[in-house]
């Protein structure tokens, strides 16, 4: 009976590694097309020199609002089925990192040697993470990039010796994230009314200011990014006092 | 050339089998993350053989890689990174509510009670 | 209002209705959730509809349109495709979903979380149906996925756990596939439009067309696990079953039918894909007998109502691979797609006016085994059910899916047969609609009066005036669909046929002999029921396994589809 499932398995992985083999391995060079479009129109059109954001910010926007989408599920799908978990144990608060003031001194995880370095490097790596998220039009960076770096730098605030910041506060970030999130549908929508259709650049025909649309998608895609990553891992280390 | 796609598929197919052979539901989740990491590599190594200079426009800049299968993966990966929390997230849930971590033992005593 | 911003509208409203929701959870309090609700639920759904009315004479005069997103240069943009198949999906999404909404019971847990990710959704099915490009049909399908993954995990039962988990692992590995599939199309196209890819294929030889026909085979297997075809249906039990009613509802209703009609635009990409529709239409048959022979087997009322869907599902792909075999630019093949989305219709309204209705019914009873469930309409006369409306609404279900009159899945299911003929699949789907019949009998034991007195369960009033307005919406839906049937069957054969409705003879009403061919059915599947408690009967079923399906089985499955599909497009 066992043997019949491990020849299920076998037959499954041959067969379809068949098929994907052909697919991988075959000899074929890469179309140049795409690549020579955007090399000489990226900077007309979007008014970026990051060729990739000028792809998923401006020419393919609806995908990174379509990725937007499956990480605001995702996070509030998790949240969902972990809150429910119920009381924790003595052991499992034992390991948690985030915790109110008054069960710090006795947690054995926390030393003074991580509170310490932690709540000096979380500012810098928030500037960091800023300067990844504002930056993505002419450098490697953008939205995703720099809101996760944000998210870690609230995860190194959480771990630190500060008690009262608002920063770590998950109904300040819920609020943040709410706000983004309309923001960013809103910013999709306005191209309907300024003529260029769903999703368009409301400020093309002034190519001046054109790349101000993409650091403003930039800019609220970090927020959103960031803050519900951010609750997410608090509320995994334990730090869910309000949910 | 053919040598690095050979070695994405052994990597491909270590995971497939991961998720459809092992029986830890969390190594199974491992196998998930195998097969997205190998499909994120193929798309970017292929892409990069018609350039060496990374996709930003500047003067020095002649032939650049093609910044479409970049983009592309971008949105791949952070898929890839949901949907591994949310599996682990049920992960949690289902060793909770049956003290196991093995698919099938699982399997068994949920079927149990209807 | 020009078109290009009304045939959006469906995409972006409801995301705009989720994000509002959002705010409104985390600024407002509690009490005034379900006014905020109500607003989204006119802003999102009603006015997408409205939307629907005024493109209705695009529609009718067959214009198609193709914009790229944002208006920019068209070999990177993203393409939308608007054209009447789109707006017919819309449609159906749009009438199963507006009365699903409408179900709430007092005390459901996360119902501000079910309504931000239920519009969520409504976005990605439209979006879903008007998409023109592989790697945006990619992220639609994600984000269809996620969504449902996280509503079937919403109902907090273990079972339901296991069941997501399940098939998550499976669609997210089919995703990678499908990704891989993309792969191998961009290398020789040099696009990701369908239109672009569709321009190069005939000048494709040898090993690249070995290789674009196998990336067309992971795509399009990858898009039809979530239309739970045999081989590739053993998750659909398992969700179906344990997620909470309204999802239920949804998922059977409208998420297992988007993808399979969105592929059709797919099928054209690659040269011999109208080799596909021969196996599909086997894959067809076979699904709907296999669904019913385990819904036979199965004492547990979701369960047999999700295996009733894997058969009821095998109806439309039947008519649909005989649609891609014909070639859907063809007389025949229009009138054939046009009988499969009609169909899918009549399924996708009674399927989930079951599931509510059982739905309902077994909770007020808080019992789902059918051998134990009976007296349903005391046990709701006590839940303040003045009329047995839970009763009555499954009754004209009932109805429908054995396609008896007056509902409209009579004429739904008998011109899908007649027009079917001569395709072995036709006999398996007759001996099926034989089967179903004596399946529901089994399911209608939830309504005989009970022996014992029912102990109320302790439940305050929890029939809403806006679940009895989901049950009255979805009956009228039925009976209506009866009485203007002719006009509705001519007025999708006219969205969907290039030549005009006036070419096609649609004479598929002899009401006299389709009437009499029903009666036939009932008589011998109640003659069939009779027979089926039988020492006979028991032995024939135990052959029927009664587990579900395991991990490795469905990749089994997965594989083999595969491999027979592969097969199928190089000889």
């Amino acid at each position: 009976m066992k043997y019949i499932n491990t020849a299920k398995q076998i037959i499954a992985i041959l067969l379809v590694c068949l098929v994907v083999g052909v697919v991988i391995i075959s000899e074929h060079s890469w179309p140049e097309g795409a690549r020579d479009y955007l090399f000489a129109h990226a900077f007309e059109d979007t008014g970026a020199t990051n060729t990739v954001s000028a792809i998923y910010l401006g020419y393919r926007a609806m995908d990174t609002l379509g990725e937007t989408l499956v990480l605001l599920v995702a996070i509030t799908g998790t949240m969902a089925i972990l809150v429910n978990l119920g009381k924790d144990t003595i052991e499992e608060e034992a390991v948690h990192f985030c915790l109110p003031p008054e069960k710090r001194a006795k947690n054995a995880l926390r030393t003074h040697l991580l509170e310490v370095v932690s709540s000096k490097l979380g500012p810098i790596v928030l500037l960091f993470g800023f300067y990844v998220m504002l930056y993505g039009h002419i450098s490697p960076g953008g939205g995703f990039q720099g809101g996760v770096i944000v998210a870690s730098s609230i995860v190194f605030l959480a771990l630190g010796t500060e008690t009262k910041s608002k920063l770590t506060n998950t109904v300040v970030l819920s609020r943040i994230e709410a706000i983004a999130f309309l923001a960013l549908v809103l910013a999709s929508i306005s191209g309907v009314f300024f003529e260029t259709g769903f999703f368009g650049n409301p400020i093309k025909p002034e190519t001046d200011l054109s790349a101000n649309f993409i650091i403003l998608l930039n800019i609220i895609i970090g927020l959103k990014v960031g803050t519900s990553i951010a609750t997410m891992c608090i509320a995994m280390m334990g730090g869910r006092h309000d949910l | 050339m053919i040598f690095e796609r050979i070695l994405i598929f052994a990597l491909f197919i270590a995971g497939f089998a991961a998720i459809v052979g092992i029986k830890n539901i969390i190594k199974k989740v491992f196998g998930l993350n195998l097969i997205n990491a190998a499909t994120v590599l193929l798309f970017i190594l292929e892409g990069s053989r018609i350039g060496d200079q990374a996709p930003i426009l500047a003067d020095s800049v002649e032939s650049m890689v093609d910044p479409v299968p970049q983009a592309l993966m971008l949105t791949a990966i952070v898929i890839g990174v949901c949907v591994t929390a949310l599996s682990l997230a049920l992960a949690v849930r289902l060793y909770k509510a049956t003290g196991s971590l093995d698919i099938e033992v699982i399997t068994k005593r949920l079927q149990g009670e209807h | 209002m020009s078109i290009d911003t009304l045939f959006l509208t469906p995409v972006y409203l409801p995301l705009f209705c989720a994000a509002f929701l959002m705010a409104a959870k985390v600024f407002f309090p509690e009490r005034t959730m379900l006014f905020f609700q109500g607003v989204a639920g006119v802003v999102g759904l009603l006015l997408p509809l409205a939307a629907l009315f005024l493109l209705n004479p695009f529609v009718m005069s067959q214009q198609n349109m193709e914009t790229v997103i944002g208006a920019w240069e068209t070999s990177i943009g993203i393409h939308y495709h608007f054209d009447g198949l789109s707006y017919l999906l819309i449609a159906l999404h749009l009438a199963v979903s507006i009365p699903i909404y409408l179900y709430r019971k007092k005390g459901q847990r996360h119902s501000d979380t079910f309504a931000i990710v239920f519009f969520i959704q409504c976005s990605s099915v439209a979006a879903t149906s008007l998409t023109a490009d592989l790697f945006n049909l990619f992220v639609c399908l994600e984000v269809m996925g996620i969504t449902s993954y996280v509503l079937i995990a919403s109902s907090d039962k273990e079972q339901s756990i296991l069941a997501s988990y399940n098939y998550l692992m499976f669609s997210a590995t089919a995703m990678v596939f499908f990704l891989i599939g993309v792969f191998g199309l961009y290398r020789i196209t040099g696009s990701l439009s369908y239109e672009a890819i569709a321009s190069v294929k005939n000048s494709l030889v040898g090993s690249e067309l070995l290789v674009a026909q196998f990336s067309l085979v992971l795509i399009v297997i990858s898009t039809l696990l979530r239309s739970a075809i045999v081989p590739l249906s053993g998750w659909l039990v398992g969700a179906h079953s344990t997620a909470p009613h309204p999802v239920s509802a949804l998922l059977s209703g409208v998420l297992i039918k988007v993808p399979l009609f969105a592929l059709v635009r797919l099928l054209l990409l690659v040269v011999g894909s109208y080799r596909i529709g021969s196996v599909l239409a086997f894959a067809g048959g076979l699904s709907a007998i296999v669904g019913i022979l385990f819904a036979l087997r199965e004492n547990h009322a979701k369960r047999l109502l999700a295996y009733s869907s894997v058969s009821q599902i095998g109806y439309v792909v039947t008519a649909y691979a005989l649609a891609v075999k014909e070639g859907i630019g063809t007389e025949r093949g229009a009138l054939l797609l046009s009988l499969a989305l009609l169909y899918a219709f009549c399924h996708a309204v009674a399927k989930a006016l079951l599931f509510l209705t059982v739905g309902t019914a077994t909770d007020a009873l808080n019992t789902k085994d059918l051998a134990l469930a009976r007296g349903a309409n005391q046990a709701l006369k006590a839940q303040g059910e003045k009329i047995p409306l839970t009763c009555i609404s499954f009754f004209i279900a009932f109805l429908s899916l054995a396609a008896l009159p007056p509902t409209i899945g009579y004429f739904g299911k008998s011109a899908l047969l007649s027009v079917t003929k001569g395709h072995i699949a036709n006999q398996m789907l007759t001996i099926t609609s034989v089967l179903t019949v004596v399946a529901y009998l089994k399911l209608c034991a939830i309504f005989f009066p009970s022996k014992e007195k029912i102990k109320t369960v302790a439940q305050e009033k929890s029939i809403g005036f806006s679940l009895r307005c989901a049950f009255y919406i979805f009956d009228f839906l039925l009976i209506a669909g009866f009485f203007f049937y002719k006009h509705l069957q001519n007025w999708v054969i006219q969205i969907l046929s290039p030549l005009g409705s006036s070419q096609i003879q649609v004479s598929l009403f002899a009401p006299y002999s389709d009437f009499t061919k029903s009666l036939v059915t009932i008589i011998i599947a109640i003659v069939v029921y009779r027979l089926y408690h039988t020492a006979l009967a028991h032995k024939l079923l135990s052959f029927v396994p009664n587990k579900g399906r395991t991990f490795s089985d469905l990749f089994f499955g997965y594989g083999l589809a595969i491999a027979i599909m592969a097969f199928q497009l190089i000889r």
